[in-house]
C-alpha cells in the first residue's frame, strides 16, 4: 500500500505535465485536451476511464485510438476491448483510477478482506457508500471505495472508527462487489426463500450456490448427499468448507439440471464422468463437473 | 538520458512501465523472458533492470545468476508475485537492490524507487 503525503502527489503530479510539455507536439494536444476533460470529469464527477489511463501513462495513446475505432466498429466499450485484447490488466485499470484521485490503490483481489474485517462497517452504510475495510491498525485505518468523489465520507467513516485516524484508498467496482459476499444471508436462507416462492427453484438455488462459489474463489463445489438433507460445500485454498445445507427433496432437480448442462445422461448413476460446460451467459465461466460413486 | 530494462513477461504490466519510464525521463526497452534479457544485457549496456522473476524460458534468478557470472554489473529491482521471504532472501543473495511484490507495489511507485536507486 502506497502512502503518500499530499505535497509528494503534487510533486509528481508538477514532474508528470513537465515531461508532457518535453514530447512532441503531436501528443503533447493529446494530453493536454485530456488534462482538460479530467478536469471537467473531477468536478463533475464523471470517469472517461480512457482518458484517465492516456493521461497516467498506462496504455498509450496509439493502442486508446486502436480500441475507439475497434469499439465502434464491434460495438464494446474502449475498456472491454483493452481488457479483452490484454492492453491493460483490471489492477492496472484500478492504479490508474487511484492515481488520476491521487489516492492510494487497494489490491482487493490479491489481499482478501475477511469477513470479520467487511462486517466492521454496517451493511447499508457500506453498500450505499461502497465501502470496506481494507486494514485496521491500533491507531489507523485504511478504508477503500470505488466512489472517491462522495461527499461526507471521512466524517461518515469517523463515526464508524472513532478515535482512528482514516485514510482512503481506491479499489475497482468488481472487488468491492465481491467483498459485500460477506454481506449475504446464510445459504439455507437464501434456499428456504427460494423454495418458499416455488418458482425456478433448482436453477435460482443453482445460481446461488455458483455465484457464493466465484464470489470466494472455490475451486470445487461438493454436493453430498446425506440422510436427510445434501451437504453443499467449497473447497477454498484448497481446504473443503461447509458452505450450508439444501433440503434433499429437491437435490434430484439441481441434479439433473446439472447434469443436462454437462451434457451427460440423466439415468446414469453409477459410471464416474466428469464433462465441461458454461454455467451461464452472464457468468461465463466454465464448470467441470465430476460424477463420483458414493457408499 | 538512462537506460532501464524491463524483464517481465506480462505484456500489459511491461508496457505501462515502459510508458511510464519513458514519460519520467528514462529509455526504457523491454525483454519478455529471461533469456531475451540476458541477450540485451549481454549486447548492451544498462543502468538499471527492473527484473521479474516468474518468466519463460529462463526465470529471474538464473538471469541474476548468469549476471553474476558474466560479471554484468547494473543495478536490479526484483518486481515478482512471489511473496515469500526465502525468494526475496535468495534474490538479495544474488545481487538484488530491491526486491517488490508487484501486487503490493503500483507501478507509479516502482518508478519511485528506480529514481531513488539511480537519484534522478
Amino acid at each position: 500500500m502506497p502512502k503518500k503525503g499530499a505535497k509528494k502527489q503534487e510533486a509528481k503530479t508538477k514532474k508528470i505535465t513537465k515531461t508532457k510539455k518535453q514530447e512532441q507536439s503531436v501528443k503533447v494536444k493529446v494530453a493536454e485536451s485530456a488534462t482538460k476533460s479530467l478536469g471537467e470529469q473531477k468536478k463533475n464527477k464523471e470517469l472517461n476511464i480512457p482518458d484517465i489511463l492516456l493521461q497516467a501513462n498506462y496504455v498509450s495513446a496509439e493502442d486508446i485510438k486502436k480500441a475507439k475505432e475497434a469499439s465502434k466498429k464491434q460495438h464494446v466499450s474502449v475498456v472491454d476491448f483493452l481488457l479483452r485484447e490484454n492492453l491493460v490488466t483490471k489492477d492496472l485499470l484500478g492504479q490508474a483510477v487511484a492515481e488520476f484521485f491521487k489516492m492510494p490503490y487497494a489490491d482487493l483481489n490479491t489481499n482478501l478482506p475477511s469477513k470479520e474485517q467487511v462486517l466492521k462497517i454496517p451493511e447499508d452504510i457500506a453498500k450505499k457508500r461502497r465501502l470496506v475495510l481494507f486494514r485496521e491498525g491500533d491507531k489507523s485505518v485504511i478504508v477503500t471505495t470505488d466512489k472517491p468523489q462522495q461527499t461526507q465520507l471521512l466524517a461518515t467513516l469517523k463515526k464508524i472508527f472513532k478515535g482512528k485516524k482514516i485514510e482512503l484508498a481506491y479499489s475497482i467496482s468488481e472487488d468491492i462487489d465481491n467483498s459485500f459476499i460477506y454481506y449475504r444471508k446464510a445459504l439455507e436462507t437464501r434456499f428456504s426463500k427460494i423454495i418458499a416462492s416455488g418458482e425456478k427453484v433448482a436453477p435460482k438455488i443453482l445460481d446461488e450456490i455458483f455465484n457464493d462459489a466465484l464470489a470466494y474463489h472455490a475451486s470445487d463445489i461438493h454436493l453430498e448427499p446425506q440422510a436427510d438433507q445434501v451437504m453443499v460445500r467449497f473447497r477454498i485454498d484448497g481446504v473443503l468448507q461447509e458452505a450450508g445445507t439444501l433440503p434433499k427433496e429437491n437435490y434430484l432437480n439441481i441434479l439433473n439440471l446439472i447434469k443436462v448442462q454437462a451434457r451427460l445422461r440423466i439415468d446414469e448413476h453409477f459410471q464416474p464422468k466428469t464433462e465441461p460446460f458454461v454455467i451461464s451467459k452472464m457468468l461465463n465461466k466454465l464448470i467441470c463437473v465430476s460424477r463420483l460413486l458414493s457408499l | 538520458m538512462k537506460k532501464i530494462l524491463i524483464a517481465e513477461d506480462e505484456k500489459p504490466m511491461a508496457k505501462a512501465l515502459k510508458l511510464k519510464l519513458d514519460n519520467s525521463g528514462f529509455e526504457a526497452q523491454i525483454a519478455s523472458n529471461g533469456q531475451e534479457a540476458i541477450d540485451m544485457l549481454s549486447k548492451e549496456k544498462f543502468d538499471l533492470v527492473l527484473l521479474d522473476l516468474v518468466m519463460p524460458k529462463v526465470d529471474g534468478f538464473t538471469v541474476l545468476e548468469t549476471l553474476k557470472t558474466k560479471k554484468i554489473n547494473v543495478p536490479v529491482i526484483i518486481t515478482s508475485n512471489l511473496s515469500q521471504e526465502e525468494d526475496a532472501a535468495k534474490a538479495k543473495s544474488l545481487g538484488a537492490k530491491d526486491y517488490l511484490i508487484k501486487s503490493n507495489t503500483p507501478i507509479a511507485e516502482i518508478v519511485d524507487h528506480v529514481k531513488k536507486i539511480l537519484k534522478v
